[in-house]
């Protein structure tokens, strides 16, 4: 789910971090994500973008079948993937208040 | 502004939940007053800090148990055959039932005038106290004057679902939070690597009373039992997803909080506040529950002794749970699965 999720947010909105850490907020939550939250995610994912560049086999691991030959593809898509897995499990995506 | 922490603890207490609690207990009520002004603080936790964080504040009186393992055996052997004996009943076995005691009643299944049942096993008494106890129980009767028997609760729930939910919460209806929560709201737990309120299920089946018999009722959810399976992985989905680091989980977690706790602020819900508190736990329960469940480690003469065997789904291997180490505070429970009674009687 969290890869699927990760998918989109690479395909459908673009260009930079933050456009689509905002996009799949907003697929979350169904509301506009404020600034910090951006902040919040935009430096995890930067993070992770940095681990996983260097660390392939976790990437790939992650991936599963949806790795490809693109490595830089692979470390973003799987950066998102952590990304997705805490939007997917923030309260107000598990619970509607 | 900055508000102070208890101000901070009446505003984290959201209408509805002010509604849903006064709504549920004066029960709920009731015990605030009693417990003290701390404790119902760290029940709350303010704005920002997770439950988990909030001070523990002992309560009134010092707890002397640090553990309490608490074996609800659904579908055991009758009392009536154990350890509660009814001489009369023995003395009428296979007499119909007097008309005074179901005058007017209506009991589910059973069809025209039932038939006293009373116990074909001889009793005598042991220990020092004297305890009155069935042959059946030949080691019990050693130990008697260690253990304390109860025969003074009753029922009017025969049914096994409200009886056992009865039993498990004081009521027969669920809502009312079970008796592990009750001891981990009230006593708190000092454990910080495994939740205070663990459930272990023995046999194929749940109890027929279901997740009721360990659920939290009106007080908030962190105080329901946790329930862990008795084979394979203790609980489900707490090992990383391949190519997951430690570290990441730790970023991913930082990150998640950090974002539920922006959500807290603006809206106050302290469920939220239950939700970042299992997340945490869960993370710690990476590391600790293997360990704990691990019983292959203990010495086989221990194992010869209770009976266990490591990787099997017993009873047995559940009611051997290691006790934490460091003596922490917490309680634990273990459910053994429903219709031994029914089998125990037709071999009768």
């Amino acid at each position: 789910m969290a890869r699927s999720l990760a998918k989109r947010m690479l395909s459908e909105s673009g260009p930079d971090v933050r456009a689509r850490a905002a996009y799949g907020f907003r697929l979350c939550t169904s509301r506009q994500a404020k600034g910090r939250e951006l902040d919040q995610l935009s430096k995890l994912y930067d993070e992770e973008l940095a681990r996983l560049t260097a660390d392939k086999a976790s990437a790939h691991k992650m991936l599963g079948d949806l790795a490809v030959a693109d490595e830089a593809r692979n470390a973003e898509l799987a950066a998102w993937t952590v990304v997705s897995n805490v939007l997917l499990n923030l309260d107000e995506t598990v619970t509607k208040e | 502004m900055k508000l102070d922490d208890h101000e901070n603890s009446l505003q984290a207490i959201t209408r509805r939940h002010f509604f849903k609690q006064t709504g549920f207990g004066i029960g709920s009520l009731a015990l605030t007053s009693l417990l003290n002004e701390q404790l119902l603080r760290a029940q709350v936790a303010p704005p920002g800090r997770t439950a988990d964080e909030a001070p523990q504040q002992k309560p009134h009186f010092a707890p002397k148990a640090k553990n309490v393992i608490y074996l609800f055996m659904a579908g055991a052997p009758s009392q009536l055959d154990l350890l509660d004996f009814k001489p009369e009943l023995k003395k009428r076995d296979g007499e119909p039932c007097p008309e005074d005691l179901i005058k007017g009643e209506r009991f589910a299944f059973i069809k025209g005038v039932p038939r006293l049942l009373g116990t074909p096993h001889s009793f005598r008494q042991v220990g020092q106290s004297g305890a009155e106890l069935s042959i059946l129980l030949p080691h019990l009767s050693e130990i008697a004057d260690d253990v304390a028997i109860i025969k003074s609760m009753h029922t009017t729930q025969f049914n096994h679902a409200p009886a056992q939910i009865l039993m498990n919460t004081g009521h027969q209806i669920i809502g009312r939070p079970s008796v592990g929560s009750w001891l981990t709201y009230g006593l708190g737990s000092e454990g910080r690597e495994l939740p205070g309120f663990v459930v272990l299920l023995s046999g194929k089946n749940q109890p027929d009373g279901g997740k009721s018999c360990w659920g939290s009722g009106f007080l908030p959810t962190q105080y329901q039992g946790v329930e862990f399976r008795s084979k394979g992985d203790p609980v489900l989905f707490l090992s990383n997803p391949e190519g997951m680091s430690v570290d990441t989980r730790r970023h991913t977690l930082d990150a998640l909080q950090s974002l539920n706790r922006m959500h807290i602020d603006e809206i106050g819900d302290p469920e939220i506040t239950t939700r970042i508190a299992s997340y945490e736990m869960a993370y710690r329960m990476q590391t600790s529950v293997p360990d704990l469940m691990d019983i292959a480690k203990e010495p086989s003469a221990v194992h010869e002794m209770y009976g266990t065997q490591p990787g099997e789904a017993s009873f047995g291997n559940n009611s051997f749970a290691r006790a934490p180490p460091g003596g922490e505070r917490r309680a634990f429970c273990a459910a053994l699965s429903p219709r031994l009674g029914h089998a125990w009687l037709k071999r009768r």
